[in-house]
């Protein structure tokens, strides 16, 4: 079943010079109950304001969002108490401590949830009577992930809750994220991380320029592409491009100065041996040789032309 | 929102630069008015050389020691190591009664000598020698008062040695039985200067703080409604202007025996009213800046004036004509003088509800531009 249900929302921003900004173009797409779904997208593709959109913290221009079937445009009250949000570098009270903070915000909701145990699920249990100045970067993001469950929701909005975490920490928040997806929450999230998208969610929208260009499992978003893997070797030996492009399944060649050769394949595993057939033939031998599989980076490469992080 | 009002309380205590602006700042106007002692600044130190030692000189004397501000000094031995003294300013005059100095028979003469109009009285009288006078320039006001002590007495004695009836005389009495302390003025300015500086500043400054870090927009993200976030905001307020004000006469009474002689409600009553105005002001200062930094400087744009010509320190009448007439209709001005009028004149609610309508006026005012430049999101 739909938890959230997304109906053509558009919305337009005035621009300076009074021309219309399409932050969000008629997008329409669900999410299912219990999973974990990712917008996926660069800078500025329409994620955070589709998600505000969502939480109601902005109106669409229009379009319609349904949360377990009630209106957040019409009914928003009752949609709030579903939700937990966790919002892009929102900064919580200054002089109250982590516990207070998570009482406090509870009691604006129908009901709340324990702080101590919240505290638990990110690992911030010791840090219940620090100010939050006293955390690190981490932590913060790691509170504010907690914050965002201090009515027990059904639903979790978290907005980018990696960006600007070094890897270790971000590791470790994808675990906190699947547990709490594991508790039966369905969360939703927006990432321009695509290893985060491939590791944690279960369905991925790829949103480009406001419109959600794609939408499947990470699996098969890169099962759709043509080339499922790119090869690349080093080779002394002179010998024509063309040679590689007659190999069936090689979609692509480029070398590069350092003798080095890039392959774009449709499969590895089919392309492979005939690459070999074919070194043993030339008498190339192919050094350093490298398959990678094709990702969520190369289905965004292919469908805009674009790299994700630019 | 209860659970709001009582963090918000919590939070205020524990942010220093709340506390220093709400609490600290003035009660350290208090201290520094209160132990500023402008009663002994007037004070003029003298010394007298009587030579004459007759019963004029000492009544002479009598007018002077009646006279608070002017202190006696023991005499040195000679005149010039007192002029040695007002040299060093160690006193301000030297006043020499010269030996010469005493009821002269010839006053008595004018009735003996009645028929005899061929000579004036005063041609008859000896000439006595002058009484000397020294004083330091530079102090203006004490040496005026003292001189016309001196001038007085010599007129006075002049005339009675002519003879000449009493036709003018004046009583006085000191209508103001109260002994009104510097202080006791200062008081009332400093309670209403505080509670402008830390709702204006407080508000100003907290909310956009709030707004800057997206609080506001967490908090909006939640059921709790706007209207509840402001009022607890606006409780918490009054709440630490209660404590702001009743630490604020508790140290003046305390330490410098401030005197009140009105309602203490009345007082509070005041301060909260004030307190509102201020409150708006600050949720308008918030609204009309982009960020932290613009509001504080707003709310010092704001708050600065109205300290230093709001009649804080001192009466806003001896301000020019022009800047007068524009600073009556300030808001912190009405305020001010009701809590002066309340605090040391005993005055009730029927003496200074033209300030509180002023008052009333203000939190309109000053609700109208809050309402219509305040967003809770950016």
């Amino acid at each position: 079943m739909d938890v959230i249900e997304v109906k053509k929302l558009t919305k337009k921003f005035k621009e300076p010079d009074k021309t219309d900004l399409v932050a969000v173009d008629a997008v329409s797409f669900s999410v299912h109950r219990g999973e974990i779904f990712g917008l996926l997208g660069p800078n500025g593709a329409g994620k955070t304001t589709t998600l505000e959109i969502i939480e109601g913290l902005q109106q669409p221009t229009g379009g319609e969002t349904l949360i377990e079937g009630k209106s957040t445009q019409r009914e928003l009250n009752k949609v709030k108490n579903l939700i937990g949000i966790q919002l892009q570098s929102s900064a919580y009270y200054e002089y109250l401590r982590l516990g207070e903070i998570l009482k406090l915000f509870g009691s604006f909701y129908e009901k709340a949830v324990d702080p101590d145990g919240l505290l638990e699920i990110v690992q911030l249990k010791d840090k219940k009577k620090a100010l939050i100045k006293q955390l690190s970067g981490g932590q913060q993001q790691r509170f504010s992930i907690c914050a965002a469950l201090v009515n027990d929701p059904k639903i979790v909005f978290l907005d980018e809750p990696t960006t600007g975490l070094d890897p270790q920490a971000r590791h470790l928040m994808w675990q906190f994220i699947k547990k709490i997806n594991a508790q039966g929450k369905t969360v939703i999230l927006t990432t321009h991380y695509m290893e985060e998208a491939e590791y944690l969610c279960n369905r991925v929208g790829i949103m480009d320029e406001g419109r959600i260009i794609a939408l499947d499992t990470p699996k098969n978003l890169v099962r759709q592409l043509k080339s499922s893997a790119r090869i690349h070797f080093r080779a002394e030996e002179r010998f024509d491009l063309a040679q590689l492009e007659r190999i069936d399944g090689v979609l692509n060649t480029e070398k590069n100065g350092d003798n080095v050769y890039h392959l774009k394949v449709t499969k590895s595993n089919e392309v492979l041996p005939k690459l070999y057939q074919w070194a043993e033939k030339t008498n190339v031998f192919m050094q350093d040789l490298e398959v990678i599989s094709a990702d969520l980076e190369d289905v965004f490469l292919d469908l805009t032309g674009k790299k994700l992080r630019e | 929102m209860l659970k709001l009002f009582v963090a918000n309380i919590k939070m205020t205590f524990r942010d220093k630069q709340a506390i220093f602006w709400s609490l600290l700042f003035p009660l350290m106007f208090i201290v520094i008015f209160g132990l500023f002692d402008f009663e002994r600044m007037g004070d003029m130190k003298y010394i007298l050389f009587d030579h004459a030692e007759s019963e004029l000189s000492a009544s002479f004397q009598a007018g002077f020691d009646k006279l608070e501000f002017l202190k006696k000094q023991d005499a040195p031995e000679t005149l010039d190591a007192a002029k040695q003294q007002l040299a060093d300013g160690d006193i301000q005059a030297i006043i020499v009664v010269p030996e010469d100095f005493s009821v002269p028979e010839a006053a008595e003469m004018p009735e003996d000598r009645a028929g005899d109009t061929a000579v004036p009285p005063s041609q008859a009288l000896p000439s006595l020698s002058p009484i000397e006078v020294y004083y330091d320039e530079s102090n203006i006001t004490t040496n005026q008062i003292a001189l016309s002590v001196v001038d007085k007495f010599i007129d006075q004695m002049n005339l009675q040695a002519a003879g000449a009836p009493t036709l003018f005389s004046y009583t006085t009495e000191n209508i103001q039985s109260k002994n009104i302390k510097y202080i006791d003025i200062i008081m009332p300015g400093i309670l209403g200067m505080a509670i402008m500086m830390s709702a204006v500043i407080g508000i100003a400054t907290g909310i956009s703080r709030y707004r800057e870090q997206k609080l506001l927009k967490r908090l909006s993200a939640t059921p709790i409604k706007i209207r509840n976030f402001l009022a607890a905001e606006v409780l918490s307020y009054l709440f630490v202007n209660i404590i702001q004000i009743s630490l604020i006469i508790l140290l003046a009474q305390l330490a410098f025996g401030v005197n009140v002689y009105g309602n203490y409600l009345l007082l509070y009553l005041i301060c909260i009213l004030g307190s509102v105005v201020f409150l708006n002001i600050g949720f308008a200062v918030a609204g009309y800046s982009k960020n932290t930094k613009t509001a504080e400087a707003l709310s010092q744009v704001v708050t600065m004036p109205m300290m230093f010509f709001s009649g804080v320190f001192f009466p806003s009448e001896t301000l020019p004509k022009a800047i007068a007439g524009i600073v009556q209709y300030l808001p912190l001005t009405p305020m001010i003088e009701a809590l002066r009028e309340v605090a040391i004149n005993g005055g009730g609610i029927q003496n200074i509800y033209t300030q509180l309508a002023f008052i009333g006026g203000w939190i309109v005012v000053s609700f109208a531009l809050a309402w219509k430049s305040f967003k809770f999101t950016n």
